[in-house]
């Protein structure tokens, strides 16, 4: 090639290329307009955490947009959802409506940063009525410690009577080894009665089907539930002289560690709770090896179908109440719920077209709001009889039953949850259609039997551990860290004696990272917050 | 021919299509590589975002002088970087030498389809995302999985072994993770060596009497030395970086202790806490003792074999 056509072909190259940048910058500022709003008025961007497709066109979503004029797009994250929103922080590249985990403090963290836009005056001026008249006290309890202003709004809200936590039991194993009578019974079990039980299926079934048999399983983050601890009435803090003191430094805490350490050496806990996920525990639960394995009873709910048809009508875990030493019925605390709701919602300050984001909150907060996202559309997906009982359609039901996760993927049914009530829908009918099939099973009915009494209110005690940027902050996040390291190890201790050695190493650590002055700052939150709640 | 000394400005002028050309790469590089280096701001700072936006928040915090780093050094500096060295040196240990040996045998082998099988066959696992692998791994060392049964047949052992429960195994495992991974893409760079080496010196070796043991110790390697040299510095470069995505998708709160690495600490607590600052003070303490590890092996290798990056 000579030097002119080199030259030609450079300066060719050079252009294109510098053009085809230009072309691109150009249309992604205009995506990004679009996307913002700053064009489009009517569209708003939802990040939902638990969303796992950034498609918003099933039946449901489409009468959702179509009843509120909104168009709706999602986003999501498809690993940790805290990640994604710390970093949308930063960058302030945040969608329009964010959903936040209630037990996280990223929504304070998101009103401290000036990210989300008070909703009092709109509470005030009527243009949210629903919110205002469903809300109710829970507005008040939702504001924010520093102004007093309400930035978000909790979902799944005011649930206080739903059971969770249990020793969940093969109840065909249970008639085996106690009886019909005694499975059947409402009065719990004292925790000697339950490692007899373990012991005596152990002795029986050493092996189920070429497999060793499992006595009792579970998955780690059930101990962040404080299910296994509830057995002892233990509370996400313990109360002493109207003071919180940390979980651990609770006498009954230790109680309970020799329990869970006496379950280990005796082999009756699975050795590989400690790596156990939620997608391993499903099929070992469908497997005819595993008896019982302590979390929320609705984790029974596939195993359970599968059990049913390969082993027989009775194969079904049902939950069941175990007491610690020296607590009563009525003591324990194995269903922590929260009142404020388990999310909180939030308009932020990217939102242009906030009229827009108003109507589509009052809308899904309102009855027929809550209604349309957890029964579908009337006519189509269920009918209200003259006395307003709902039932869902059969076919729906037939579907829902075998593949809930699919079914509510193509209908929408279930699948999307904002700014929903937690309780029943009313008093005659359950909350959702997931919640009319449970109703019919048999894990729920005895759930809602053996459990009763054990529910309590985590609202008090959430996010009170001080976080963020400060030493307090690291030293709390310290004391998480060490306690859920060392929690295996107290539980596969060779020895009583050897796990007490070790919790007493493990009180000492924590205290040297600053215990005493992480729970100052805790009781300090927990005032504010009481005085918060009392103050109108 | 005469030879004058162009002053740099002709220089540039002579060869401006040749700058035109880099212009967008290092743009690139200036964007990507050194821009964010003023979020290093962070780790003298207490930055926390408000409304005022990322700039005025970052360089508008408050000063806490050293007060992250010496706060990381007194409580977890310790156990982080004895695992983070301990990984890397185990995985060094075995994923640096695999690869020579592997382009070795693999140079060795003269019948070309088997050798092209092998080779493809040893960088395939390099193209398996981590996240595959490590449910591989998880699967095959769980209660039940094929290596208990193998090592339960074999008589090793009567019960499992928690091969992810307890912590002495953790090192192992992901030092032998990495290098599976790893060693067939290097063993690449190996074999593109071995091929320059001129084939007359086998040529004479054969002459000399030379067994194949002789021409491996003899010439290949020697032959080879320089890539070896430069593949060790870059690796010792690389020895603070213990590995994050393996780290973090095959530990459990349970081995914390021995699975923490700076990487995946200063995640956890920066990006996963929303802690910016203190994990940008870690990341910044990562790469200022990188920084240092890689200038001592360069003068290292500069005086002992006279090959050096810079």
């Amino acid at each position: 090639m000579s030097r002119k056509r080199l030259k030609r072909f450079l300066s060719g190259l050079l252009l294109t290329s510098m053009t085809a940048a230009l072309v691109a910058c150009n249309s992604e500022s205009g995506d990004k307009k679009s996307k913002k709003g700053e064009e489009k008025s009517g569209e708003i961007s939802i990040f939902e955490k638990n969303a796992r497709s950034e498609v918003f066109d099933d039946p449901v979503a489409k009468e959702i947009m179509k009843r509120t004029g909104v168009k709706v797009t999602v986003e999501t994250s498809p690993e940790d959802w805290k990640e994604k929103a710390t970093l949308a922080l930063t960058g302030r590249d945040y969608a329009d409506i964010v959903t936040f985990s209630s037990d996280s403090d990223l929504a304070q963290k998101y009103i401290d940063a000036g990210a989300l836009i008070p909703l009092n005056e709109y509470i005030d001026s009527g243009k949210l009525p629903n919110v205002k008249e469903r809300y109710g006290k829970y507005l008040n309890m939702t504001r924010n410690q520093k102004d007093k202003k309400n930035y978000y709004l909790p979902n799944w809200y005011g649930g206080l009577s739903s059971v969770a936590g249990a020793f969940n039991m093969r109840y065909d194993i249970m008639i085996e080894l106690v009886g019909k009578e005694r499975a059947d019974s409402e009065e719990p079990f004292t925790q000697d009665e339950m490692i007899k039980i373990l012991k005596d299926y152990k002795a029986k079934y050493p092996t189920v089907d070429g497999k060793p048999g499992v006595a009792l399983t579970m998955k780690p983050d059930v101990l962040d539930s404080s299910f296994p601890q509830g057995m002892y009435g233990l509370k996400s803090y313990y109360e002493k002289d109207g003071k919180l003191l940390h979980q651990t430094q609770d006498p009954r805490y230790l109680e309970w560690l020799k329990f869970m350490n006496l379950l280990s050496r005796e082999g009756l806990l699975d050795p590989e709770w400690v790596t156990m996920t939620y997608d391993q525990l499903q099929p070992k639960l469908s497997g005819s090896n595993v008896f019982g394995f302590i979390d929320a009873w609705w984790d029974s709910r596939q195993p359970n179908e599968v059990l049913k048809q390969d082993v027989g009508e009775n194969a079904q875990y049902v939950a069941y109440q175990v007491l610690g030493n020296g607590i009563k019925k009525g003591e324990t605390t194995y269903s922590g719920t929260n009142t404020l709701g388990w999310d909180f919602i939030g308009i932020t300050d990217n939102c242009k077209d906030v009229e827009g984001a108003l109507k589509l909150i009052d809308f899904l907060a309102s009855e027929e709001g809550n209604v349309l996202q957890f029964w579908g559309i009337e006519g189509e997906h269920y009918t209200v009889d003259a006395e307003g009982i709902f039932t869902p359609k059969e076919n729906i039901a037939e579907d829902y039953k075998k593949d809930s996760k699919g079914t509510a993927a193509k209908t929408g049914i279930g699948r999307w949850a904002w700014f929903v009530q937690g309780a029943g829908l009313d008093a005659k009918n359950p909350l959702r259609v997931l919640d009319w099939i449970d109703n019919q099973t048999m894990a729920k009915q005895v759930a809602d039997r053996n459990l009763a009494g054990t529910v309590y209110d985590t609202a008090p005690y959430n996010n009170l551990m001080p976080t963020g940027n400060t030493p307090e902050g690291l030293q709390a996040q310290k004391i998480k860290d060490i306690v859920k390291q060392t929690l295996p190890n107290l539980f596969n201790a060779k020895s009583e004696e050897e796990m007490v050695g070790l919790y007493e190493k493990m009180m000492e650590e924590l205290n040297q990272n600053g215990l005493e002055k992480v729970m100052e700052t805790v009781n300090k939150n927990y005032t504010e917050r009481m005085e918060l709640w009392e103050a109108k | 021919m005469k030879k004058t000394k162009a002053s740099p400005w002709l220089k540039i002028k002579k060869q401006r299509y040749l700058y035109f050309l880099m212009f967008p790469a290092l743009v690139c590089v200036i964007l990507f590589n050194y821009a964010p280096l003023t979020g290093l701001w962070m780790s003298v700072t207490n930055y926390t975002p408000t409304a005022q936006g990322y700039f005025k928040d970052l360089f508008g915090a408050p000063w806490v002088g050293a007060e992250w780093f010496q706060y990381f050094i007194e409580n977890d500096f310790l156990r982080v970087l004895k695992n983070t060295l301990g990984i890397s040196l185990l995985t060094l240990l075995f994923s640096f030498p695999a690869p020579i040996i592997l382009a070795v045998l693999i140079n060795e082998i003269k019948i070309k389809w088997i050798k092209k099988g092998v080779q493809t066959a040893s960088y395939l696992p390099y193209f398996i995302s981590w996240v595959i692998a490590a449910n591989m791994i998880l699967t095959m060392l769980s209660g039940n999985g094929i290596v208990n049964d193998l090592l339960k047949w074999l008589g090793v052992t009567e019960e499992s072994i928690l091969f992810f429960t307890e912590g002495k195994y953790f090192w192992w495992i992901v030092s032998f993770m990495s290098t599976w991974k790893v060693m067939g893409y290097n063993a690449i760079i190996f074999l593109a060596g071995i091929s320059g080496i001129s084939q007359e010196q086998y040529e004479a070796a054969e002459i000399d009497g030379c067994k194949r043991w002789q021409k491996i110790f003899y010439i290949t390697l020697p032959c080879i030395k320089p890539t070896i040299l430069i593949m060790l510095l870059l690796a010792v470069g690389n020895v603070l970086n213990a590995g994050f995505e393996q780290v973090v998708l095959l530990e459990n709160p349970a081995i914390y202790n021995v699975s923490d690495v700076l990487d995946t600490y200063s995640y956890r607590y920066g990006i996963g806490n929303g802690m910016y600052s203190y994990g940008t003070a870690v990341g910044m303490f990562r790469s200022l003792v990188t920084f240092v590890l890689v200038l001592a092996a360069n003068k290292v290798a500069r005086k002992t074999n006279d090959v050096s990056l810079f």
